[in-house]
């Protein structure tokens, strides 16, 4: 049986149709709880349930304000990502790659427990607001209020904005600069014309990208925003779960997708053609006029400063709510109080003693690493497809394989909830490393396409030749090339499943308790000190993770990057 | 002699394209071949339908006497391989790679140690033998590459362009170390080249393609003094190729051009009548500063120099006359005085040239 695949004819080195009907099935399986979410929304006539929500403005107003938060959200975080990659693409390789991992250990670590970081960062005990306390500014604590859920965001989108927009910062785009600045070009003229045009691209995807997490986001706005911020998809979940209306869900969660799919396309012809056109370079040109009088020197000196500045409130945004569950885990108190006086390891020692948070760890671990597996394996089966098909088919199986991360994650709870229950995987742990697995697909999949598109086929065919057959080359060669991508995939794969909240809610029934599942439901009627614990464990589980891919590769750009030279 | 690797009748076509025309070849066992051509003239091809990375559509290909049919798998052809790049597995060590042919045949450890030890010895690489490929210079993987290729005893090796990426240097170092390995080993080397003096150095036989076709084969003297058309004269003899008509004088007939210039004379009866292409190779020009004492006598015709390309020991000009232009080479000491645009007389050593 021939496994491998090959760009030449050759009696063994050739296509394989396994991988295309591997991925059909997969785009059937990323379909069908989309399809099941659609179904249920439809009743008699098909837009009855949809025009029962229409009646109710408190619907409309949720879901306008949602996007609200998520531009808000996305326009802040890219604002403050743009300066950080630009500091970071400068840099020297080594403060470029500490600063670089430093985001990449925030980006990956769990949502859920910086969403917890920042209930204790911004309640009534927490240091926010003792500074506002102290600065006799008016009004109450930011927990519980729409700036405090976008602040949340925004810490919490920042690191893969910075990653987007610095892995387009090529060394291209550096020549480009050199030879601008060599024809005359000042730091304004620069900066407007050469630098910010070949960025565009990865701005709006990193805008699109914030916007969609944002937009679909349940654990931050649940855990800062309470109950008085509502926004859509913790109504989702209210109407599926609380209400035990399935259909209202169903039809809202579309409502929802539909509404951020209609801004990414607004966003995207707006701004995502890749050719700058000659009026937007116009407009550009005369907006550095000004800033052309200014001496160059007193420009380039602002710049940096401003950079400088904002880089450095960046990093401080992203490391202080990491560094502050760490240092709650070690403090005496009944609350979320800190800085407070002495420490302790009395919230450990409860943890440990407790068996339900063992067992959940151990629940945890299992799920983990059947759904990484899955999404690994699914990942590789995939890319080895998409590099054989057309590119039309290859586009639509990337597009499935992409699109759990682009629809709120919500969607897929209703609808996997729904297919579970009827073949009774519902409640069982495979059921939710299913959706964990469904959840990871995408990061898994970049990982692992990376590898296989750089992977160069001769390999197999000089290995073929010496005498190695099918077998021996995937085993002997192929898989310990593409090992780094494998280990890389598995890594975020298990991150993304000790994260997941809304997917698990909906599959986990009462039986089977992840970690994530038992600080949710902790977290939210009260977040305590001891949940400290378990995230602190959390964090030094992502920082292990970062460490094994810091070994595979040097920088956390070269992660899903595509073609390298050597 | 016994025939190692032989083809018959061999076609490939991709698309519109065919890399493969009815290609026939043998190679003896124990020779070294080149397949010799410009790049896309289907000498990879070739080289990869013996191996098997290339299915053809019709033809046979037999190794070693045998036919080995298109579902014969890469894996079952026993050749060894070097290809353009190194190819070297980056996850393994020096020895590992070396030793990879004979990990996969099964062979026994004490064996595969021996056997990688000694061809990693000969070929000076013992140093490097725990050494990860990536650390190891452009020429010492292809080195590395060569040993694989080797280990098994494989009696073909397939070589495709293999030095084509190295520089000038270190090709003819890697030259000399496939000429000794190819002498030690007794295996029958088939490489592909694009490079006529790597061709004329190593192979015992040539065989020069153009478009899918071999256009002919022998070894490289044969070729070189006797061409048998206008590109096997151009590409591997780096001649002039020019027409002229039969002037026959009883015993004696002759090729002159328009010009009056004579290509070509012989004995005996002419080939043919009317116009005939003669192969004109730049050592039978000779060339003789044009003064008003010397006018172009009977053969001979009035040209001017366009181009003087020094090369060392000698120099290469392009000349000119009416008609025609053609290259030269000239002693670097004769040439001296020689510039562009001087006036020269040029004639041609005609009984060296060759009728095509």
């Amino acid at each position: 049986m021939g496994t491998l695949a090959g760009s030449l004819s050759a009696p063994t080195i050739e296509r394989h149709r396994g991988y295309a009907v591997f991925a059909a099935g997969l785009c059937v399986f990323v379909a069908l709880p989309l399809a099941t979410v659609v179904s249920l929304s439809i009743g008699s006539p098909w837009y009855s349930i949809y025009a029962r929500l229409f009646e109710r403005p408190e619907i409309i107003r949720i879901i306008l304000r949602t996007l609200l938060v998520a531009v808000i959200t996305a326009a802040i975080t890219v604002g403050l990502a743009l300066p950080v990659a630009l500091t970071i693409g400068f840099s020297s390789t080594r403060r470029r790659l500490a600063l670089l991992w430093l985001f990449a250990i925030a980006g990956f670590s769990p949502f859920l427990v910086r969403g917890y970081a920042f209930v204790g960062l911004l309640g009534e005990h927490g240091p926010v607001d003792a500074l506002r306390r102290l600065l006799q500014i008016s009004g109450g604590p930011l927990l519980g209020t729409a700036a405090g859920v976008v602040v949340t965001l925004v810490h919490a989108l920042i690191p893969a904005t910075v990653i987007i927009i610095t892995a387009a910062i090529s060394d291209d785009t550096k020549r480009q600069i050199s030879v601008a600045a060599a024809f005359g070009a000042g730091p304004a003229d620069r900066f407007l014309l050469v630098t910010l045009p070949t960025l565009i691209p990865s701005l709006v995807s990193a805008f699109a990208f914030a916007f969609i997490i944002a937009a679909g986001a349940f654990t931050a706005p649940s855990l800062v925003g309470g109950g008085r911020e509502t926004l859509a998809v913790q109504v989702i979940y209210m109407h599926a779960i609380d209400l035990d209306d399935l259909k209202s869900a169903a039809a809202l969660s579309i409502l929802l997708a539909l509404c951020i799919l209609l801004c990414v396309a607004a966003i995207i012809a707006a701004f995502g053609s890749k050719r700058s056109r000659p009026g937007s370079l116009r407009r550009l040109r005369s907006v550095a006029a000004p800033l052309r009088r200014v001496s160059p020197r007193v420009l380039g000196a602002g710049g940096t400063f401003l950079r400088v500045a904002l880089t450095s409130f960046a990093i401080i945004l992203v490391a202080v709510p990491l560094v502050y569950v760490v240092a709650v885990s070690f403090q005496p108190q009944d609350m979320l109080a800190f800085p407070t006086d002495g420490l302790s390891v009395r919230w450990y020692r409860q943890v440990l003693a407790d068996s339900s948070w063992l067992h959940a760890a151990a629940v945890t671990a299992r799920i983990g690493i059947v759904a990484a597996l899955l999404a690994t394996s699914a990942g590789y089966l995939v890319a080895q497809a998409t590099r054989q098909l057309r590119p039309s088919s290859a586009r639509v199986v990337r597009a499935a394989t992409i699109a759990p991360a682009a629809a709120p994650a919500v969607m897929f709870g209703v609808g996997l909830y729904v297919i579970a229950s009827r073949i009774g995987l519902a409640g069982t742990e495979f059921g939710v490393a299913l959706a964990h697995a469904l959840a990871a697909l995408p990061i898994a999949y970049l990982a692992v396409s990376a590898g296989v598109e750089r992977y160069d086929d001769s390999f197999d065919r000089a290995a073929a030749v010496l005498g190695a057959s099918p077998a021996a080359r995937l085993i002997a060669i192929r898989l310990p090339i593409l090992m780094p991508s494998f280990v890389a995939a598995l890594v975020l794969s298990l991150l993304v499943s000790f994260d997941e909240v809304i997917m698990t809610l909906f599959m986990a029934g009462t039986d089977v308790q992840t970690i994530a599942l038992r600080m949710w439901s902790s977290a939210i009627h009260s977040a305590g000190p001891e949940l400290a614990v378990p995230s602190a464990f959390l964090l030094v589980v992502t920082g292990l993770g970062m460490l094994i891919l810091f070994a595979q590769f040097g920088s956390p750009t070269d992660l899903t990057k595509r073609n390298t030279n050597g | 002699m016994a025939e190692a690797v032989g083809l018959e009748s061999v076609r490939k076509r991709y698309g519109a394209v065919t890399a493969l025309d009815q290609v026939s070849v043998s190679v003896p066992s124990g020779s070294f071949a080149a397949v010799l051509g410009p790049s896309g003239c289907g000498k990879s091809s070739l080289l990869h339908a013996i191996a098997g990375l290339v299915r053809p559509d019709s033809g046979v290909v037999r190794l070693n006497d045998k036919v080995v049919g298109p579902d014969v798998p890469p894996e079952s052809r026993g050749v060894g391989m070097m290809f353009q790049a190194p190819t070297l597995f980056p996850h393994m060590s020096v020895f590992e790679n070396v030793a990879f042919p004979l990990r996969v045949r099964g062979t026994p450890d004490a064996e595969v140690n021996a056997a990688t030890q000694s061809i990693l010895q000969l070929a000076d690489l013992s140093d490097y033998s725990r050494a990860s490929p990536k650390t190891l210079s452009g020429g010492q993987q292809q080195r590395v590459a060569l040993c694989r290729a080797l280990v098994f005893r494989p009696s073909v090796v397939l070589l495709d362009e293999p030095l084509s990426s190295l520089d000038r240097p270190l090709r003819e170092s890697l030259q000399r170390e496939l000429l000794k390995m190819q002498r030690a080993t007794s295996a029958t080397f088939i490489m592909v080249t694009h490079d006529r003096d790597e061709a004329m150095a190593l192979a015992d036989v040539v065989f020069v393609m153009q478009e899918g076709r071999i256009e002919q084969a022998g070894p490289p003297s044969s070729l070189y003094r006797a061409p048998v058309n206008r590109f096997v004269a151009e590409f591997f003899g780096g001649s002039t190729v020019l027409s002229g008509d039969l002037h026959a004088d009883s015993n004696l007939w002759s090729i002159v051009n328009a010009d009056g210039l004579k290509l070509h004379s012989s004995a005996g009866n002419p080939p043919s009548a009317g116009k005939m292409d003669v192969a004109i190779k730049p050592e039978d020009v000779r060339i003789r500063r044009h003064t008003s004492n010397d006018a172009a006598g009977n053969g001979d015709c009035l040209g001017r120099i366009e181009e003087v390309r020094f090369t060392g020991p000698s120099v290469l000009l392009i000349v000119s006359c009416p008609s025609a232009r053609l290259l030269a080479r000239v002693d670097a000491d004769d040439s001296e005085q020689l510039a562009d645009g001087d006036s020269v007389i040029i004639s041609v050593n005609s009984a060296d040239t060759v009728v095509i």
